[in-house]
């Protein structure tokens, strides 16, 4: 879910800027760890 | 064969706005509904409860419960508006199993993405008003500046995924009855046994909606 709203954002400032794929690359990057960061923190609550 | 209509609702146009008229009349339907019982229940409380004050009762403990067990005391404070979640979402799902033309209102994308948007601002003003904003969003800044963006899209994505969970869910089930009334040769016994499951999805999938914003109101009140 967060790579998929990290896509959405990027897809929407390359639109807006005429600038594809920079912002798409990078924000899908940023949400791919995003969703990284959240699996860590709650097998961190966990164990 | 009758044609099936899955997921095309009728419109209307108001200035300039469209509308889901059968998602937004069977909304009106639930909340009527709800205000109905409220104002019956509250005339009918007496110090020794009657059955319906009894099984009402259960109902409000149990959330009370749920909400005390996760963030201690105060929790209290935010059972008005768990509660009203719970409400609203367990009615609108039972509403597709009535023998009525009604569509679930949460059988609507633009219905579930308005809760859970609006859960998460909600989610957003609690922790500002329970910590004060400077120390609320510090959270977004921890454990280091670096993560602030990761942790803003970890934020973005909740509605999202509660939005499109208690959809799929619902416009699935609907759509499984859909099908199954309009193929089978008998289409009255067909969808007995979806039907009870059906009241089994909505009250699981209210219950998670529900226990998800309470874990959510409960992460933005605490430090990580």
């Amino acid at each position: 879910m967060p790579a998929v709203i990290g896509l959405f954002i990027g897809t929407m400032i390359d639109r807006a800027f005429r600038v594809f794929p920079f912002f798409t690359v990078v924000f899908l990057f940023l949400g791919i760890l995003s969703g990284l960061w959240s699996l860590y923190k709650s097998v961190k609550t966990l164990i | 064969m009758e044609s099936v209509h899955i997921g095309v609702h009728p419109l209307w146009h108001l200035y300039g706005w469209t509308f889901h008229s059968d998602t937004l009349i069977s909304a009106w339907i639930v909340t009527a509904v709800l205000i109905a019982f409220a104002v019956f229940v509250r005339t009918i409380l007496k110090i020794r409860p009657g059955l319906l004050q009894s099984i009402v009762e259960i109902g409000v403990e149990g959330l009370n419960g749920t909400l005390v067990e996760r963030m201690g005391d105060k929790g209290r404070k935010y059972f008005p508006f768990v509660a009203t979640l719970f409400l609203f979402i367990i009615t609108s799902n039972w509403l597709g199993v009535l023998p009525l033309e009604l569509k679930p209102p949460t059988a609507d994308l633009n219905t579930t993405a308005g809760l859970a948007v609006l859960t998460i601002i909600m989610v957003q003003v609690f922790g500002m008003i329970d910590k004060g904003p400077i120390r609320y969003f510090k959270r977004f800044f921890e454990p280091n500046p670096v993560f602030f963006p990761l942790n803003v899209i970890e934020e973005l994505a909740k509605p999202l995924s509660l939005s499109v969970r208690l959809f799929g869910n619902i416009f699935g089930k609907e759509t499984v009855i859909m099908i199954l009334s309009g193929l089978v040769a008998l289409p009255l016994f067909y969808p007995i046994p979806i039907l009870a499951l059906s009241l089994l999805i909505g009250a699981i999938q209210a219950y998670i909606f529900m226990l998800l914003t309470v874990f959510y109101i409960s992460m933005a009140l605490e430090g990580h």
